[in-house]
């Protein structure tokens, strides 16, 4: 069991190296995961705002966006990081004078691609099922104070997560992400109002 | 039976694949008691190594197995030693 897991951690990092997917995974991640968070939180509001007191309905409709912008992520990041991977590894191809098929090599590639796809198609909808939880758990109207605490906590800890990556202040990189999230809040808000 | 003792390569690796683990890799192959590769040219996309490995039976389909699956390219066998005792 332990060769097992030690052999694959050695493949991946191997494919690690040879892609340097670990910061393009890291990208997409919190590109989508904002992305799909910003989106059901719009979606909650508009709701909030407009009186619908339905959860059901609510959950109906936040997992209806949150599966369109996961198979959005899915099926973009799959078409377009292969088609830049191809490209790389035929690059690679003439520079070597020979064909990479069924090599470790072309075998990274592949895998980044599928990885980064799989990673920017899950992350906004396991970041939707976060944020429209409370409408399962908690009668309504908590479950809209609930979800938009949420929201910003995890607008907060996205940026402080990018703090942590570029090395700078994590509640600075904090703030910021919040600052959108409540900047998006108010355009809402003020829109719903008109 | 005489074998292959000492193999000196001329080889192409892909600039992102990390010679360091192209080596320790022909190092753990069997028959293999030690490795050292050195880079000779750092181009574009590639960097042209010369890769000398000794041992006490160094199986060279093994190794042309590995380069190529690791996505280096074997550009020649520069120099090859075998018997019962290396000669020079």
């Amino acid at each position: 069991m332990f060769a097992f897991i030690k052999q694959h951690a050695e493949r991946l990092r191997y494919y690690d190296a040879v892609t340097g997917m670990n910061k393009i995974l890291r990208r997409y991640f919190v590109m989508n995961s904002f992305d799909g968070a910003l989106t059901i939180f719009g979606l909650l509001l508009g709701s909030f705002a407009a009186g619908v007191a339905d959860p059901i309905l609510i959950i109906k409709i936040g997992m209806g966006t949150a599966v369109a912008i996961g198979f959005s992520g899915l099926t973009g990041a799959l078409l377009t990081e292969r088609a830049e991977r191809l490209r790389e590894v035929k690059k690679m191809e003439l520079a070597l004078h020979r064909r990479l098929d069924n090599t470790d090599y072309k075998r990274a590639y592949d895998f980044a691609s599928l990885i980064t796809a799989a990673v920017d198609g899950l992350s906004p909808l396991l970041v939707a099922l976060v944020l429209l939880s409370p409408f399962l758990l908690v009668p309504l109207p908590d479950a809209y104070y609930y979800a938009f605490g949420l929201a910003l906590a995890f607008f907060f800890l996205l940026g402080a997560f990018l703090g942590e990556v570029s090395r700078e202040s994590l509640i600075v990189t904090g703030i910021k992400f919040l600052g959108a999230g409540v900047l998006c809040m108010a355009v809402i808000l003020v829109i719903e109002n008109i | 039976m005489t074998t292959i003792r000492r193999l000196v390569l001329d080889v192409m690796i892909p600039l992102n694949v990390p010679s360091s683990e192209l080596a320790l890799k022909l190092s753990k192959l069997t028959g293999v008691d030690g490795v050292d590769l050195l880079v000779t040219e750092v181009e574009h996309r590639i960097e042209k190594a010369k890769i000398t490995m000794e041992g006490e039976n160094i199986n060279l389909d093994a190794v042309r197995t590995l380069l190529d699956k690791t996505g280096a390219s074997l550009q020649g066998v520069d120099r090859i030693t075998c018997g019962k005792r290396v000669v020079g």
